[in-house]
């Protein structure tokens, strides 16, 4: 997924600090959502990523149950993605809880890619 | 351990050096910092975990470096953590503030130095 994700920004102009903060908070929101869907590697989850302007949007959906943060956490992973991302909404749901990152990109990404 | 992590582990005049490559997430924090943990011996000095070639830490990286701090505070060894200034793995550490529970610093050679 992160690798996936990287490309995503870095074609739509990610500087690379974005990039790297950008996939941080999505991997926090992904580790959430594989912990709500419990044990077992193949339940799903979705990741869906829009941009709008120079905003990007991205949404992590699961399908399981909301679990308060796991033991030895601390609520680290959500305090991550409130640092990183201009924005962080959670809504669970009894379907599932959803997630949405939000984040505006500052420049074209030129100046600090290789 | 996970694919995407690596680990090797050394003896610097006997300060423990363990040097995480790759990435640190869930699929690999918990196996890595068991595997670090066994690798320092009550005898040590101390420990540097070295995140020099690390290219990604999420929060249960994070926490795997926070049960590390609070073992050898209790055996009553240093941490130290290397993570090169301006990485994305730096400002996930400043992030949570791991700098009260041990000093993060820049390069090995500095770390080593701190024992003297």
């Amino acid at each position: 997924m992160r690798s996936l994700l990287r490309r995503w920004l870095r074609h739509v102009e990610g500087t690379d600090q974005e990039i790297a903060e950008i996939t941080t908070a999505c991997g926090e929101a992904a580790t959430n959502a594989i912990e709500h869907a419990g044990a077992g590697d193949e339940t799903p989850f979705e990741v869906d990523g829009r941009l709008d302007g120079h905003q990007v949007a991205i949404t992590v959906r699961d399908f399981g149950a909301w679990r308060p943060p796991r033991e030895g956490d601390q609520g680290r992973g959500l305090s991550l993605m409130r640092a990183l991302m201009d924005s962080v909404e959670v809504t669970p749901s009894g379907k599932g809880t959803t997630v949405l990152l939000r984040r505006t990109l500052n420049g074209d990404g030129s100046e600090e890619r290789a | 351990m996970s694919d995407l992590v690596d680990l090797a582990i050394e003896d610097r005049d006997g300060v423990v050096v363990a040097q995480v490559r790759g990435e640190l997430d869930i699929a690999g924090a918990s196996r890595t910092g068991d595997a670090i943990a066994e690798a320092v011996p009550t005898t040590a000095r101390g420990l540097v975990v070295d995140f020099s070639g690390l290219d990604f830490i999420d929060s249960s990286g994070v926490a795997m470096l926070f049960t590390l701090a609070r073992r050898l505070g209790r055996s009553r060894q240093q941490l130290r953590v290397v993570s090169p200034d301006g990485g994305p793995v730096t400002r996930v550490l400043d992030i949570v503030d791991f700098g009260r529970a041990a000093p993060v610093v820049g390069e090995l050679e500095q770390a080593l130095a701190d024992f003297g």
